[in-house]
């Protein structure tokens, strides 16, 4: 008796187990691909530059069509790259929790134009027959390119202030619900009593004003990423700054709630 | 200096008696050896306060730097008593108590979050293919 229901919940955990890595979140196995078309990518264009340094020294024939079939995989794969980091992002932002569908639409759409954009340069690859041909498809790309760096920018904050507003979204309520005992209750606190609560709800609602000043501007400014690709991280580092902040104001909140709850739950 | 005395002697009409020569009778000395010794003892007492202020200086000064000694503090068979605080008849409502719990969950899950990794670093490409260097 004892053995078969030793056997039951050994079966039962180990189900358990089977479940909890099916469902391991998609965006971890994306990151995962991308990383594994990095190194490629960073292997095929070592031998490219070797080729290329081959042609260079000896200018003949079979280099020159060496360099040029390394230099075909190594832009295709350049824009496998680009792509496969999109579809994590696409990952990120299906699994944000919080995320309104009108901004989930806008975001997909912007990585779905890149996508076509990056794999229709792909498809173009083979059929280059020269270096120089090679050389003005790239500058296609490099054109294109802070767009594409602004693409990644605009959706990494997207990811997060969707993240943050869940965050929110349960604060709010905690904090409504906190005031909502304390109003309740007034009238059988101390003085001292209620005065610390209100002083413990002005700090929170302090908390959550700072909170909603830090996530406006980061909204604002997420459309002023655009131009040049080192201009565009100098702003991209102060928003990922400002969001953190978000995120603190509502961790420190969130302990104001934990002392109303303390201080509710005894008399004296 | 050599201080004799020569006593002369009363003209006698017997034999010439040679000249007596007495020795130096040294003057009384309790005066001259009554001033020096307050001087001495006051150059005694001098040094003596001296060493002793300079040895309670010292003292003083080593009972100052000397290292505390530490306090090692061993468990009591009696702890203090920490305050006994009465729950509010608030804490045991069931509304309270889903609060708390929600509050806890929340707490946890605001300053246990991290995001995926390598979400804020987008991949730096190569632009420069080196055809034309």
């Amino acid at each position: 008796m004892v053995f078969k229901r030793i056997f039951i919940y050994a079966a039962l955990f180990i189900l358990g187990l089977s479940f909890t890595s099916s469902v391991k979140a998609t965006s971890v196995q994306a990151y995962q691909d991308f990383q594994f078309q990095f190194d490629i990518y960073r292997q095929i264009f070592g031998d490219y530059r070797v080729a290329l340094g081959e042609f260079k020294k000896y200018g003949s024939l079979s280099s020159e069509q060496d360099a040029l079939e390394k230099v075909k995989t190594a832009v295709g794969q350049r824009n496998q790259v680009a792509r496969t980091y999109f579809l994590f992002l696409n990952e990120m932002l299906t699994e944000s929790p919080s995320m309104p569908p009108a901004e989930l639409d806008l975001y997909q759409k912007i990585i779905t134009n890149e996508i076509a954009f990056l794999d229709q340069e792909t498809s173009m690859a083979p059929s280059l027959s020269s270096l120089a041909d090679v050389e003005k498809m790239s500058s296609e790309f490099i054109k294109h390119y802070p767009i594409l760096q602004s693409s990644y920018r605009q959706t990494i904050i997207a990811v997060q202030l969707g993240y943050l507003r869940y965050f929110a979204k349960q604060f709010d309520t905690l904090a409504s619900q906190a005031q909502a005992i304390v109003n309740a209750n007034r009238s059988s606190m101390t003085d001292t009593k209620r005065a610390t609560l209100d002083r413990f709800i002005l700090a929170l609602s302090n908390k959550r004003s700072l909170y909603q000043q830090k996530v406006d501007g980061v909204r604002t400014g997420t459309f002023k990423l655009t131009g040049d690709v080192a201009d565009q991280d100098r702003k991209f580092v102060v928003l990922l700054q400002d969001l953190s902040s978000a995120r603190q104001y509502l961790g420190e909140g969130s302990s104001f709630i934990t002392e109303i709850e303390k201080a509710l739950t005894y008399d004296d | 200096m050599e201080d004799t005395q020569t006593i002369p002697t009363p003209p006698t009409k017997g034999p010439e008696t040679p000249n007596i020569t007495l020795p130096p009778v040294s003057p009384p000395t309790n005066t001259i050896t009554k001033k020096p010794l307050p001087i001495l003892v006051i150059l005694v007492s001098i040094i003596l306060i001296l060493i002793i202020t300079l040895i309670a200086v010292f003292l003083q000064n080593r009972k100052e730097n000397a290292p505390t000694e530490q306090v090692i503090v061993t468990p009591t068979a009696a702890p203090t008593p920490t305050p006994i605080r009465k729950p509010s008849a608030l804490s045991t409502t069931d509304a309270f108590i889903a609060f708390s719990i929600k509050n806890a969950s929340f707490s946890a899950e605001i300053s246990n979050f991290t995001f995926q990794e390598g979400l804020f670093t987008p991949p730096t490409l190569d632009l420069d293919l080196g055809i034309n260097d």
